[in-house]
């Protein structure tokens, strides 16, 4: 009798345990929400998560083998295509829009600049077909990454079957997705008591939780909701942005709230890199507000910055910058992969 | 002591979940056939043919469907429902025309009901493997969620480029959630024969006004509606 006891508490554990948050690889840092992701569906491993970040980094992806995510995707600007306003594709391609940093994704609820892709197992696909991307059929991917010596064993080790599917690639990708946990910013460890602000800081961050946190919601700075920020609309690119989704005149010219953190190396900012600097941006919310249906409720009015307001207000700004998030080896090219000893 | 150790670890929950499927009754094996016809013939991709109401000669290059959800009724009380129940219907591949589902032997059921594309809740969970892998190229990539269906092919009536015709019909978001339910009286027998008349289909649609659906909305919502009014049983 001891021993049904015994193996129903064990299941029971086994169950409850399995729809938690899977660390060691995974942790919700203190004070934040409950992420986004159902990580019952995909459990983490770090056979998985390496085999994701293998992919993350093969130019297999792409059709002709010249590019693979982290070309637009550098790690060591937090993921974003710094220095280029619009991202890059096969062919020297130029896209519609900037390239975004990737980060606690676990969170996001939908993915690209008009929320097109509403689950991160789905985002890959994407950018693998489109046309200006990587141009690849995704089923072609597969039957390449079959016969790639590397891949079939590297599935096998995360899913314990060297065939590989369409599901297993985009949960793998996924799996490392999900890693690319950015909480270790100056605005956090003062978060966490273990520093301070300066006395500049200080007056940044009261006038950021002023003028930008309505949508630009802390922890994570944003708030994902679609917005209309009062960007003339460029007209060699005719963007409508989530309207393309909806279908919806009242979400012409919206986008995405993208997250601050790490914002100083993600420069040119806004979904078609207009503006070069923090400046620029800065001088766009005082200044550049075009009027138009659509406009943000919480741009109705201006905003006025002193311009000691607004050095004041990028050094709170530089605060949620995460340099051990850019140079953590577990998120670049994984040589151990590639180059077996 | 030993002994009985041995005996009572059998006794783990998961030889009790064995040992009640084996005490289950016992199941049989009913086939559903899924028969595409067109003016009474078997359409067969890549050949002519020919709608008499509108006067046109048609070519199928590529119909895929799915069919999911899989549940039989026994009046208001439901008898039987698949689980993971999910089936891509390509009538390039016959073997996928033909579905076989286990029920248990006693299952008494007068109605099959079933789903045309793929629920809501399924398009917002994450990614799925067999039948549901993106790989089918069931899925859209540049706006996510399942192309619940694919019907490609030439028709005189396009004045598009080589007379061709693209209907991927999908959405799963309210106003246009294109998920169709459907469900047919069954008679009490092993093998059901379930016609698709694609002429009743092509006859309410003007394919020289409208022959390229590419996205969700309106129209991929109105056609999905068309078609699954087109399924019937052929009576025994």
């Amino acid at each position: 009798m001891k021993y049904i006891i015994i193996s129903y508490c064990l299941l029971l554990l086994m169950l409850l345990t399995s729809g938690g948050i899977p660390e060691p690889f995974f942790k919700v840092p203190k004070g934040w929400p409950k992420p986004n992701y159902s990580f019952t569906q995909n459990q983490l491993s770090q056979t998985k998560i390496d085999l994701g970040r293998a992919l993350f980094y093969d130019p297999i992806l792409s059709k002709d083998s010249t590019i693979s995510c982290a070309s637009c995707h550098n790690p060591y600007t937090s993921f974003a295509h710094t220095d280029h306003a619009l991202s890059h594709g096969i062919h020297d391609s130029i896209g519609n829009r900037n390239a975004p940093a990737l980060l606690n994704l676990a969170w996001q609820k939908s993915f690209m600049w008009d929320g097109a892709i509403h689950h991160l197992d789905m985002q890959a696909l994407s950018p693998i077909t489109n046309p200006i991307e990587m141009n690849e059929d995704f089923a072609h991917v597969i039957g390449k990454l079959q016969k790639k010596h590397l891949y079939p064993g590297l599935f096998y080790t995360a899913f314990g079957d060297s065939l590989i599917t369409g599901a297993n690639t985009l949960k793998a990708f996924s799996a490392f997705l999900l890693t690319l946990v950015s909480d270790n910013t100056k605005y956090d460890s003062v978060y966490r008591k273990q520093s301070t602000f300066t006395d500049q800081e200080k007056n940044g961050l009261k006038l950021f939780r002023k003028h930008c946190v309505q949508c630009h919601t802390e922890p994570l700075f944003t708030n994902q909701a679609f917005e209309n920020n009062g960007l003339l609309q460029d007209s060699t690119l005719n963007d409508i942005g989530r309207m393309k989704i909806t279908g919806l005149t009242s979400d012409s010219l919206k986008f995405k709230v993208p997250t601050l953190r790490n914002i100083e190396f993600t420069a040119p900012y806004m979904h078609d890199g207009r503006f070069k600097n923090l400046s620029e941006v800065l001088k766009h919310y005082t200044t550049g507000i075009h009027q138009s249906k659509t406009l943000s409720e919480k741009l109705k009015n201006s905003i006025a910055l002193k311009s000691n307001e607004k050095v004041d207000l990028i050094a709170f700004l530089l605060t949620l910058s995460d340099k051990s998030f850019l140079f953590d080896p577990k998120n670049s090219f994984p040589k151990f992969i590639f180059f077996k000893k | 002591m030993n002994g009985l150790k041995n005996k009572l670890s059998y006794f783990n929950p998961f030889m009790l979940c064995a040992f009640s499927f084996l005490n289950a009754q016992d199941y049989k094996s009913i086939s559903l056939n899924f028969i595409p016809v067109f003016d009474n013939h078997k359409i067969s991709l890549h050949k002519n043919v020919y709608g008499e109401k509108s006067a046109d000669t048609l070519i199928f290059e590529t119909i895929k469907f799915y069919l999911s959800s899989f549940k039989l009724w026994d009046g208001n009380t439901l008898a039987w429902e698949e689980s993971n129940s999910f089936h891509l219907l390509d009538l390039a591949k016959e073997n996928t025309l033909s579905l076989s589902i286990n029920i248990p032997q006693e299952t008494n059921y007068k109605t099959l009901c079933f789903n045309l594309g793929i629920d809501s809740m399924t398009n917002i969970s994450g990614v799925f493997g067999g039948d549901l892998d993106p790989t089918t190229g069931m899925y859209w990539t540049w706006q996510s969620g399942y192309i619940n269906i694919k019907m490609e092919g030439k028709s005189q009536r396009c004045t598009t480029r080589n007379h061709e015709f693209q209907f991927h019909l999908g959405g799963y978001q309210s106003p246009f959630n294109a998920c169709q339910n459907i469900c047919l009286d069954l008679q009490k027998n092993d093998a059901h024969n379930i016609l698709i008349n694609f002429q009743n289909l092509f006859d309410k649609i003007d394919l020289a006004k409208l022959n390229q659906i590419m996205s969700p909305g309106k129209n991929a919502y109105t056609l999905s509606q068309y078609f699954s009014e087109i399924f019937s049983v052929i009576p025994k």
